[in-house]
């Protein structure tokens, strides 16, 4: 009796402590996969910022908000089939990735802006063209300098977030600065 | 250091810092996560559908099978000719006093038999159905005194008179039979309650 006891506190124990060891993501998926509504807010509120970023990267910046919006969509229903917990960071950027391929194969032809429009955009001709020159950057470093210039995320967070190794995410940002500087005109 | 702001945003960097303030207008404003469709993880809305379809299927299947038999019915009904003529016909057993008066007198030609065509249905045999109005059979151990009486009779009446004679003859002892019954009935009733009056 006093071995189970001991046997069924040793469980809990463990189990608390493995709950404990268990990174936040992965606690909070297998909530939305058990369906919990909260859980899902918590988890758009983690990774929204990291989808954004990667939309920003190759879609227009007025089209961004709806497909951060379709992405988690579309992970929400498809949740349960995603084997490693994990790496749910590195999984919605990946369908953020093809929300934005797919969002280019769908796109209809569009209209030049009016000469009255273009003018009210003037105060942030700056910042377009800082955005458009970091498009302009290859893939990889485009995505982490918008994670860092754009969305705020440390070095640290854009590693935890995507998947990427620390120093991947530092080597990205070191040489995509480096090109950035050179676009833009920036001595060093 | 320059590098350590651009990694972790400690120390300075102004010109990192320059550019964070003008893309800060493109960063992601929080908003609410979209509305979930409800029930996502319940993917089963083809069941009942499925067994609509089943029930669909089978109230075909059972429609098909009544409107084939009904068919094959109607369809084996009007095969079946509608009358057979029979054209024998069936002539009465005669007694052996019968036969040995026949030289006297001669029964009247009567169709002995009547048939009654009848379509037929379920079964491929053919169903007659005989009315006998034929002649009376009397057998001969009953009837040994009155066939005596008869041969008296006989050499006075003619064929018609003979089978009408006959014809009554068949419903006395019908109705004295019947008689019989009823009186040994009343009997037996009789016997019975005078048994109970004696119990009790």
């Amino acid at each position: 009796m006093t071995g189970n006891m001991f046997f069924f506190a040793k469980s809990e124990t463990t189990a608390a402590a493995t709950a404990q060891k268990m990174p936040a993501p992965v606690l909070i998926v297998e909530r939305v996969c058990a369906g919990d509504a909260e859980a899902f807010g918590e988890l758009y509120k983690m990774f929204a910022p990291l989808v954004h970023g990667i939309i920003l990267a190759r879609v227009p910046r007025d089209e961004t908000d709806d497909i951060v919006q379709e992405v988690f969509l579309a992970a929400y229903k498809n949740l349960h089939t995603l084997r490693e917990k994990s790496a749910v960071g590195a999984w919605l950027a990946m369908i953020a990735r093809n929300r934005a391929a797919e969002f280019y194969r769908q796109a209809k032809p569009t209209e030049e802006l009016s000469e009255d429009l273009r003018e009210k955009k003037n105060c942030q001709t700056e910042a377009r063209e800082i955005l458009a020159a970091i498009r302009a950057l290859p893939d990889t470093y485009c995505e982490t300098l918008i994670l860092r210039l754009v969305e705020g995320m440390t070095g640290q967070e854009i590693a935890e977030k995507t998947g990427l190794t620390p120093d991947s995410v530092r080597v990205n940002l070191h040489r995509g600065m480096k090109l950035l500087r050179e676009k833009l005109g920036i001595r060093e | 250091m320059k590098e350590d702001y651009l990694w972790d945003k400690t120390g300075e960097n102004a010109e990192i810092e320059r550019l964070e303030n003008a893309l800060k207008a493109f960063r992601y404003a929080e908003t609410a996560p979209p509305a979930l469709p409800r029930q996502v993880f319940e993917i089963e809305p083809e069941k009942p559908r499925r067994f609509f379809r089943l029930g669909f299927a089978f109230a075909a299947f059972a429609a098909v099978a009544v409107i084939s038999f009904a068919v094959w019915f109607q369809l084996a009904n009007n095969k079946i000719p509608v009358a057979q003529s029979v054209a024998a016909t069936y002539a009465p057993p005669k007694s052996a006093d019968q036969l040995a008066d026949e030289s006297v007198y001669q029964t009247p030609e009567i169709p002995a038999v009547k048939v009654v065509e009848k379509t037929r249905r379920f079964s491929q045999s053919q169903s007659v159905r005989i009315r006998r109005n034929a002649a009376p059979i009397i057998r001969p151990d009953k009837t040994v005194r009155r066939d005596i009486k008869v041969k008296e009779l006989n050499e006075t009446l003619t064929a018609e008179e003979k089978y009408a004679y006959d014809q009554l003859m068949l419903a006395l002892s019908i109705t004295g039979s019947k008689l019989k019954i009823v009186k040994d009935k009343v009997d037996g009733i009789e016997e019975k309650t005078a048994a109970l009056d004696t119990v009790k």
